[in-house]
């Protein structure tokens, strides 16, 4: 990881610890050996656990996708209401910064580590796996694919910002 | 290492510095005196000879050892060597001499050994062997300790913490959603309604949103984007510095679109003054328009980049018009440059429709209204000259249903769902009872012209009032209806009177020379 991805990981530190407990969790969860379990160290395990990989693909991806889906789910549900008064209302108190700046920390932190990554798409894409499966995986797993790349040089920050203030635009098309 | 050095030259071996002054003359003496004891020399050379054997074994246990451990520290050894030549303790230090030095001598073969210890232990704790199968083969680098201890490494609790926050903080933002949902939502039904290019309702609902307090600068670009489309950039300066964008505002980045707005607003108004003011200085005290003065002095301002040459060209167009100037000059003038009519489709494509209704070329008329409507869904101009050139066709039924299909689209003001315009529900009000009254059907054209005088006050309005009274014969509401021009300064127009006299048919007054009262 380089210098800008770590800088990112100290500014979004609560996504990125809560990422890595997640992840242990799910380690936890599908009886994966964790071997550190600090999950806001220097380097590139930063918001991420020492573990080995999962034994199946199907646990692999899970292990990538469920803690991306609650940091997501936290980082929107925190975020949006904040952008909202700060954008489009106005009425914005000191505090809606803060839920701004948590939401966009969670939403930074979505995607695993690239060897996780990596693990995933073999498992589906390296193996025989039905060529229907590797339709239908393709989309989301070339997200969180892309993601990782994106999560090591904190690209993700800029997407996490861009995402958080379009998002609830869309609520056009409920009007 | 350097211990051993310093041993090597003898310090700390109180032996051998005896030996050394038995080399001395003094030594020499007591040698000789001793000469009658020749076993005893012998024996110290030996001695000596073992010490310095002893001495090399400790040497090379001590470099196995430092090898091994990378260690120059060894007092032990030190400790060992001393005891040695002291010569006390010497069988016993010798033995375990002798089995470090085998150890040291064995050095390479040993640290092997070591190596393959080390490959049995778990590499987590070192201590325990490595988890083996039934054939004794290593199946794992761990202990089966260690390896159930890492299944089940222990969550750290800020983590818990932090997750039982972020639930909390949650909740709280979803209560602050809630209060803001309102706001929020009216702002969305105005985007949806300018993306959906209805721009009438969608300056209603930006300005609903921002009348609650709501000055965000998405919701006043946004309004402006309306304004932008239709005629009421000419207001956009004017609102702008109403809402307190004044030059320093403006001039930041993020208002940059605001700005450009401001600046063509300014532009259009500007212009629109010094354009008028040169066809009136073209106009005789007879309101008669010289258009080739008005031309020129159009030209003239044309040249100068402080007015804009679209704004320019729709004025030598009204010149033109005013100077009654043929159809088809018309036509030519107002359609001359396809840039200008794209930049401003509010102002040119209205006339533009007009005057082919007025040349006859009713599909041509119909594709314009066609062209306003993609433009913007709520274009009033649209569905009044669609009324219009089905009327000037003599298609009343056609016309008639035109304006009440247009009514409901503009019935706001009515408690309908449509757009709130009373200027477009009056004039398709007054467009409906023209209708009707060309297809004879006078009570129903009388209804129609009060709720077109009721909803919109209009000279024309009011004229087809008195044109109605003249028809249904009430002289008493003729008489209210002229008192009231006449309070505002004006009078009944040429048409009415001469209606009124019998000198003109209501046919002529509505199909012929525009359709509309002179």
């Amino acid at each position: 990881m380089n210098m800008v991805g770590f800088i990112i990981k100290i500014l979004t530190f609560p996504g990125a610890y809560l990422h890595g407990y997640w992840e242990h969790i799910m380690c936890r969860t599908y009886d994966c050996p964790v071997d550190d379990n600090h999950y806001f160290s220097r380097g590139e395990m930063c918001g991420h656990v020492d573990h080995e990989f999962m034994p199946t693909a199907a646990r692999q991806f899970l292990f990538c996708f469920f803690p991306m889906l609650f940091n997501l789910f936290l980082g929107f549900a925190i975020g949006i209401p904040a952008v909202i008064r700060i954008f489009f209302t106005g009425g914005e108190q000191w505090y809606h910064y803060v839920l701004l700046w948590l939401g966009i920390s969670f939403l930074t932190n979505l995607f695993p580590l690239i060897d996780d990554a990596m693990a995933m798409w073999e498992g589906v894409y390296g193996s025989d796996k039905n060529i229907f499966i590797k339709i239908i995986a393709a989309p989301l797993y070339a997200i969180i694919y892309a993601g990782a790349y994106l999560n090591t040089y904190g690209i993700t920050f800029i997407t996490s910002a861009i995402a958080m203030y379009c998002f609830p635009l869309m609520g056009v098309l409920f009007v | 290492m350097s211990d051993f050095k310093e041993k090597e030259k003898g310090e700390g071996l109180p032996e051998e510095e005896q030996d050394v002054k038995a080399d001395s003359p003094e030594g020499t003496e007591s040698v000789s005196s001793d000469s009658s004891e020749p076993k005893e020399s012998k024996s110290e050379k030996e001695e000596l000879e073992e010490l310095a054997a002893l001495f090399q074994k400790e040497l090379d246990k001590a470099k196995a050892q430092t090898e091994k451990s990378g260690s120059i520290s060894d007092w032990d050894n030190l400790a060992t060597v001393g005891a040695a030549v002291e010569g006390v303790k010497a069988p016993e230090r010798s033995d375990k001499a002798e089995q470090e030095s085998d150890t040291a001598e064995k050095g390479p073969e040993s640290k092997g050994e070591a190596e393959e210890l080390d490959e049995s232990l778990c590499i987590r704790c070192g201590k325990n062997e490595r988890r083996t199968d039934e054939n004794g083969e290593y199946v794992s680098d761990y202990c089966e300790e260690c390896e159930s201890a890492r299944l089940k490494t222990h969550v750290r609790w800020l983590g818990t913490l932090l997750f039982a926050i972020a639930v909390a903080v949650m909740i709280f933002a979803g209560r602050d959603f809630a209060e803001s949902s309102d706001s929020f939502k009216t702002v969305l039904e105005a985007d949806a309604l300018r993306m959906d290019r209805k721009y009438t309702s969608a300056m209603d609902a930006y300005y609903l949103a921002v009348s609650t307090g709501n000055d965000r600068g998405y919701v006043v670009k946004n309004l402006f984007k309306c304004y932008e489309k239709g005629e009421m950039i000419m207001y956009t300066s004017q609102m702008l510095a109403q809402m307190g964008y004044d030059e320093d505002t403006l001039s930041k980045p993020v208002n940059s679109y605001l700005e450009k707005l401001y600046k063509k607003s300014e532009k259009l108004n500007l212009t629109s003054t010094y354009a008028a003011q040169a066809v009136d200085d073209a106009t005789d005290d007879d309101g008669n328009v010289d258009y080739d003065a008005a031309a020129a002095a159009l030209g003239e301002l044309a040249e100068s980049e402080d007015y804009d040459p679209a704004i320019i060209q729709y004025y030598r167009y009204y010149a033109a018009a005013r100077a009654s100037k043929s159809n088809d000059e018309l036509v030519a003038i107002i359609s001359e440059n396809e840039d200008y009519i794209n930049e401003y489709p509010w102002l040119f494509l209205p006339k533009l429709a007009t005057l082919k209704v007025g040349a006859g070329d009713s599909e041509g008329a119909l594709e314009i209204c066609d062209r306003m409507l993609e433009l913007d869904k709520e274009s009033a101009d649209a569905y009044i000259i669609r009324i219009y050139n089905a009327r000037m066709n003599k298609d009343y039924e056609k016309a008639i249903d035109e304006a009440e299909a247009a009514a409901k689209i503009f019935n706001g003001s009515e408690g309908g769902d449509g757009v709130t315009n009373t200027y477009a529900l009056g004039e398709i009000y007054r467009q409906h009872s023209v209708a009707c009254l060309l297809a004879g059907k006078t009570d129903e054209g009388i209804e129609y012209a009060e709720k077109s005088q009721n909803t919109y006050r209009s000279v024309d309005s009011t004229n087809l009032l008195g044109i109605c009274y003249i028809l249904n014969g009430d002289d008493e509401k003729y008489a209210e209806t002229q008192e009231f021009l006449e309070n505002y300064g004006y009078e009944y127009l040429t048409d009415v009177t001469n209606f009124k006299a019998g000198k003109t048919t209501l046919e002529q007054i509505f199909l012929e020379d525009g359709g509309e009262l002179d």
